[in-house]
């Protein structure tokens, strides 16, 4: 068991830099969750933990340990790989029992480490087929197991040892959604169960929202904002972290401060918006104002107006999109509501304690 | 509704059926130039060589006589045929597991992105696209007894009758070497990199993972190779022609060498009785490698 660290991380292919000055301490025993747009870096971040890929600047540790240049079997991690990775001329036992074969270990009844017999190896591998249901497929080779099943070899394969961190690339972009949702669960289970820390890497923002301690949210190389999940929402740290996270996203106007006579107020076109108390602008900044789709509401004066384009009926609520001064913006009200009249124009306001204001030149949020 | 919809239904049937027989005229069509070549070269040879095993034709070839499946077995059980295939398969012994390992060494090392490593990839596959003839000119020239580089290493000296077979198989290991890395190397660039990745942090070292992995993963690929390369082992003959004329005192004739020297009308009965005798040799080979080691050999799902 440990916590992995990175400092001042790069990694560079040729041109591509796909890791850039990624500093990150990841604490012992938490499931953290690297999320981020496709080919944002966040799978060379994680193969770096595993010694797939060096660092081309920067450490990386893992416990109290610096790794670079340690070879991937001496690091004590265990992956699971997006396309599982599994052993195919290897029948489900052995794909479980490979990663016993080598190591000095601690034998099932306690002791010192050392290196197992067969006998010892067949109870961890009866007993992580257990833990993942796969004691009725032990015999049968990858080619003849389902998505879902080789899934549970890969995480069995994995959780056969106990390693230092488990690293876990993707691993239910292949399910269907029902035994995605299922296997989340069990994913949050497993790791309460093992006391291990989990690095995770998925775009999924749901995965990330559900299974994880701490978001790491990545774009384009660089580390955006790390937090826990609901911190993420309620404060994205800047336009790219409220933009990505939440479904529908964020709605967003471009505006400008002004001082008014209750405080300041952002001015879009004919539109002010009254701002928090308190808030750091500047009279003239340029901002970008930000607001979910559930802060804001249908009212008789709101300080907006837009035309009702269309209505999306979900059964436990519906989203209603608007078209304000040529952006469209979303609505998330409960179905009770009244359905509004498409092509009528209607006001809208936003819940002041709930509005997001980034200033625009650096993208940052501004308190 | 049922009476207007059948009316319009006979004519797309007949026509469908005008449509398959096209069909087939063109796909018999098509293939009729396979069928020709497979015709002249493969099957009327096989019939002539079945013909003169059971008749044999007189010194000038004017003539034959019925001479009987005894002949076959007689030939069979000669020990010209038997002396014939023991060289053979000392030849196999010796090209097909040497060009076997060392090409097979030569695309692991070669298996990995290095700056440059397509040079050697083609260095390493170019034995195959070199002739048989012009290899063997080139090792000739090597260990000629006389001239030779190499003439006078004993080991593969051609001018003794216990290394001269030696010295004839480098041509064919030579040639060996570059298919099996060709080959061998098409092979690993199929096993997925993932694999070889999870196996490294399954704690496998190189060694286990060359021999746990990636060796089985790529069997299908070896047994083919070791099929073929039997094949052209018990059929190679220019290197023999080319080196030594299957001296020194027939110490390199191997059945195929033989077979060609009869090939004079009163011989070629002989000779074809032999041909047929290495056809079925290798007919069965192949067939009891293909059967044995295809339960051992992993093909990928
Ligand atoms: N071996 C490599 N050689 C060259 N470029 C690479 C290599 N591996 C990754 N890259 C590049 O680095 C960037 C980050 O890749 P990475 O695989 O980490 O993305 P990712 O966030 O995991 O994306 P995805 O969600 O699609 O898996 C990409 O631009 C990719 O093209
Ligand atoms: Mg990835």
């Amino acid at each position: 068991m440990a916590g992995v660290e990175f400092k001042g991380v790069w990694k560079r292919f040729g041109d591509v830099v796909a890791v850039e000055d990624l500093t990150l301490e990841i604490i012992d025993r938490e499931f953290l969750v690297f999320l981020g747009p496709s080919g944002c870096g966040k799978s060379t971040a994680l193969r770096m933990i595993a010694g797939l890929e060096e660092p081309s600047e920067g450490t990386v540790s893992i416990g109290d340990e610096v790794v670079n240049g340690v070879d991937p079997r001496d690091r004590d991690v265990a992956m699971v790989f997006q396309s599982y990775a599994l052993y195919p001329h290897m029948t489900v036992y052995k794909n479980i029992e490979a990663p016993l074969l080598t190591r000095p270990m601690e034998p099932p009844d306690g002791g010192a480490p050392r290196k197992l017999t067969k006998e010892e190896r067949a109870v961890k591998v009866k007993e992580a087929a257990a833990i993942l249901g796969l004691e009725a497929y032990l015999d049968r080779k990858p080619g003849a197991l389902s998505g879902g099943q080789r899934q549970r070899v890969a995480l069995a394969r994995a959780i056969v040892r106990r390693p230092r961190v488990f690293l876990m690339d993707e691993p239910l972009s292949n399910l269907d959604a029902k035994l995605r949702t299922q296997t989340r669960l069990e994913l949050v289970e497993l790791w309460r169960r093992l006391g291990i820390t989990f690095v995770y890497v998925t775009h999924d923002q749901v995965e990330a929202m559900t299974m994880a301690s701490r978001v790491a949210i990545i774009a384009e190389g660089r580390l955006q904002q790390l937090g826990p999940p609901q911190d993420v929402y309620e404060r994205p740290a800047n336009l790219f972290v409220a933009r990505f996270i939440g479904s529908p996203p964020m709605n967003t106007f471009d505006a400008v401060a002004r001082p008014a006579a209750g405080g300041m107020v952002a001015q879009a076109g004919a539109a002010v918006v009254p701002l928090p108390a308190g808030l750091g602008v500047s009279p003239d900044q340029a901002v970008t104002v930000a607001v979910r789709p559930e802060h804001l509401h249908i009212t008789a004066d709101g300080p907006l107006d837009g035309i009702v384009r269309s209505v999306e009926l979900l059964g436990h609520e519906q989203h209603v999109i608007i078209e304000v001064s040529g952006e469209l913006m979303v609505i998330r009200q409960p179905s009770e509501e009244p359905d509004p009249v498409l092509g009528t124009t209607v006001r809208l306001s936003p819940e002041l304690g709930r509005l997001h204001v980034f200033d625009q030149a650096s993208g940052l949020r501004v308190e | 509704m049922s009476l207007s919809a059948s009316a319009p239904i006979q004519a797309p049937t007949r026509r469908r059926r005008s449509s398959r027989v096209r069909e087939a005229l063109l796909g018999y069509s098509l293939l009729a130039p396979a069928f020709i070549v497979l015709g002249v070269f493969g099957y009327y040879p096989l019939y002539r060589l079945v013909h003169f095993a059971l008749y044999r034709p007189n010194r000038f070839g004017n003539g034959e006589v019925y001479v009987g499946p005894s002949n076959i077995s007689s030939v069979l059980a000669d020990e010209e045929f038997l002396d014939g295939l023991w060289i053979s398969v000392k030849y196999l012994l010796y090209t097909v597991p040497t060009g076997l390992v060392i090409g097979m060494l030569l695309a692991l090392l070669s298996h990995r992105r290095l700056r440059g490593i397509k040079v050697f990839q083609a260095i390493f596959s170019s034995t195959v696209a070199t002739s048989v003839a012009v290899a063997s000119v080139v090792f000739f020239g090597l260990v000629n007894p006389k001239i030779g580089k190499f003439g006078d290493v004993s080991f593969i000296s051609l001018a003794k009758a216990d290394s001269a077979l030696r010295g004839v198989a480098l041509t064919s290991i030579w040639q060996n070497v570059g298919l099996t890395f060709v080959i061998v190397l098409a092979g690993l660039q199929a096993v997925p990199d993932a694999v070889i990745e999870a196996a490294r942090v399954d704690g496998f070292g190189p060694l286990r993972r060359l021999f746990r992995v990636t060796l089985p993963l790529i069997s299908p690929t070896l047994l083919f190779l070791i099929v073929i390369l039997m094949i052209f082992g018990f059929q190679s003959f220019a290197p023999m022609e080319i080196l030594t004329h299957g001296g020194p005192a027939g110490a390199t004739e191997t059945l195929v060498f033989k077979i060609f020297q009869r090939r004079a009308p009163g011989q070629i009965s002989e000779g074809s009785v032999m041909a047929l005798g290495l056809f079925g040799l290798t007919f069965v080979v192949t067939l009891l490698q293909l059967t044995i080691l295809n339960k051992r050999v992993h093909y990928g799902e």
